[in-house]
């Protein structure tokens, strides 16, 4: 299977504190890996570097071919990576509409029909009715449809999410979960999701991985990964 | 009767200076939109205005070509000076990618890009200022004598603003570097070519204070050293209209339009510059992003 993430024993400190400490991994494309770990574990930090933000100390990390040191992060967005981030980005005086057309301007240049099919997007979410408002205007929940929609009209071939569940409510956080998985059925995308709403991971992705103190303890199928011992005792403290 | 007539005096004056905000609009313009999108600090942005000033001078004097032509070729001359500083120095400074470095960095190398501009300028042009007159005729209005050259410079202000808000609010490249200026990394992690969007971005910030100069040289003492003079005009303009907020900078024109009609009126005019300098600390002070500027998040 094709490795479209390729991660060789990276190491990233800040100041003192060693954030990842040789970390490895791989993903083929079409997986959904679910990234869990306590606060502070390095999840953040290795979502970080490979959508290019901040670069690892030491060791190689890819996405999709390409080495992450040598691509800023809006050539890997490019490339065909969209991230949401834990707290919500939004252009709070652009459209609901232009937020999302903004992410087509990779890839179409024609500004009408970018804007048309932007409202398509924001209609696959449920939020079409809201296309020509204000951006600032949208609730959480909203912006958060708004984001995913923005991920969407990437056409992306990785998805990297944060959290992205945090400050919903349940019934919102089941809501996001269905139009994430109708949205991966169809795609075929690759997938890295950051969360703490282990129930949700569990139920959603081909595979767990778990960070603690900058260190994978545990990898492979989520229902046995959370009953790993090590697991339960980094994470869940029991 | 002398109230009266004071009044009407008065009246005149914000009438005239009302008829200069455009163009204060379209001078704070280029300095908003590169120091909101790049948070570059431009401080040679004056020696642009300069620059415009002479190119107007000498293709009028030389070859008889009317300053309104010359706003095309400022605007030609810009794009190309725009793109050069881009790519030769504030690339460069971008690369920092900390706000306090690059505001910094700014500073200094645009200081040093000023002076050597105007020792050049001094160099080639002698540091003596220079006039012309161009349709310096009057006609009146409302029983006011208004000079033909100052309706142009209100017109072609009043254009150039016009087509910087159709640029930022009605076409795409607007809607990315608005995007850009409100957060940057958003708009680099959406794909953005944010490298593209900043050169566009100096382009503009270059252009305009050239294509200004062109125009206002009907009605400027042409010196090398009068680009201080609409440095403080863009600095006081996007701080009352508010950085980050281009629409802010046509507010922030007309109170200084009317503030500087106020203040000639009422103080001697030695002391005109220092009482718009301490607006400018009191803006600054009260409000740093400006009375309708945004605060962001960015980078």
């Amino acid at each position: 299977m094709d490795r479209v993430i390729r991660i060789h024993n990276v190491s990233k400190s800040f100041g003192g504190i060693r954030a990842l400490d040789s970390v490895s991994l791989e993903v083929s494309r079409g997986e959904v890996v679910g990234l869990i770990g306590p606060n502070g574990s390095g999840k953040t930090t290795l979502l970080s570097i490979l959508r290019g933000i901040i670069r690892p100390d030491s060791g190689r990390a890819e996405i999709l071919g390409v080495d992450v040191r040598r691509a800023g992060a809006d050539r890997i967005a490019r490339l065909g990576v969209a991230s949401i981030y834990q707290f919500p980005r939004v252009i709070r005086d652009l459209s609901v509409a232009e937020n999302v057309a903004l992410a087509i301007a990779g890839y179409l240049d024609d500004p009408q029909y970018a804007e048309l099919l932007a409202i398509e997007y924001l209609k696959e979410v449920g939020l079409g009715g809201k296309a020509l408002e204000r951006a600032g205007r949208l609730n959480r929940y909203e912006t958060r449809l708004m984001e995913i929609a923005r991920a969407m009209a990437m056409r992306p071939r990785i998805l990297l999410f944060d959290e992205l569940l945090s400050g919903l409510s349940e019934s919102e956080q089941w809501l996001v979960r269905e139009t994430i998985e109708t949205y991966l059925a169809q795609s075929g995308a690759t997938m890295i999701w950051v969360e703490h709403a282990i129930g949700f991971l569990v139920e959603s992705v081909d595979r767990l991985v778990v960070l603690n103190a900058g260190s994978i303890i545990a990898d492979g199928e989520p229902r046995r990964v959370i009953m790993d011992e090590r697991v339960r005792k980094a994470y869940l403290g029991v | 009767m002398a109230v009266a007539l004071d009044l009407g005096a008065l009246a005149s004056l914000i009438f005239f200076s009302a008829l200069y905000a455009p163009i204060y609009v379209a001078i704070s313009l280029g300095f908003n939109i590169l120091f909101s999108s790049t948070r570059i600090i431009n401080i040679a942005y004056g020696d642009l205005v300069m620059i415009g000033a002479y190119m107007a001078y000498w293709l009028y004097t030389l070859y008889s070509i009317p300053p309104m032509a010359s706003v095309l070729v400022a605007i030609a001359l810009g794009s190309s000076i725009g793109f050069l500083l881009y790519i030769t120095i504030f690339r460069r400074i971008l690369r920092l990618r900390s706000i306090p470095a690059i505001e910094e960095q700014s500073i200094i190398s645009t200081f040093g890009l000023s002076m050597a501009i105007q020792g050049v300028a001094a160099y080639i042009w002698s540091p003596a200022a220079v006039s012309y007159t161009y349709l310096d005729v009057g006609i009146r209005f409302s029983g006011l004598l208004v000079p033909i050259n100052l309706l142009v410079i209100m017109a072609v202000g009043v254009i150039l603003a016009i087509a910087i808000y159709v640029l930022l609010y009605r076409s795409y490249l607007g809607i990315a570097l608005r995007g850009a200026i409100q957060s940057p990394q958003l708009a680099e992690d959406i794909g953005l070519d944010i490298d593209r969007v900043y050169m566009i971005a100096t382009v503009i910030a270059v252009s305009l204070p050239i294509a200004v100069g062109a125009v206002i040289s009907m009605r400027a003492q042409i010196s090398p050293f009068m680009g201080v003079e609409y440095l403080v005009i863009a600095l006081i303009v996007t701080a009352l209209g508010g950085l980050g907020n281009p629409l802010g900078s046509l507010f922030g024109a007309l109170l200084y339009s009317i503030m500087d009609s106020l203040v000639s009126y009422i103080l001697p005019p030695g002391l005109k510059l220092f009482y718009l300098y301490m607006l400018f600390l009191a803006v600054l002070l009260a409000r740093p992003t400006g009375i309708m500027g945004k605060t962001y998040v960015v980078r």
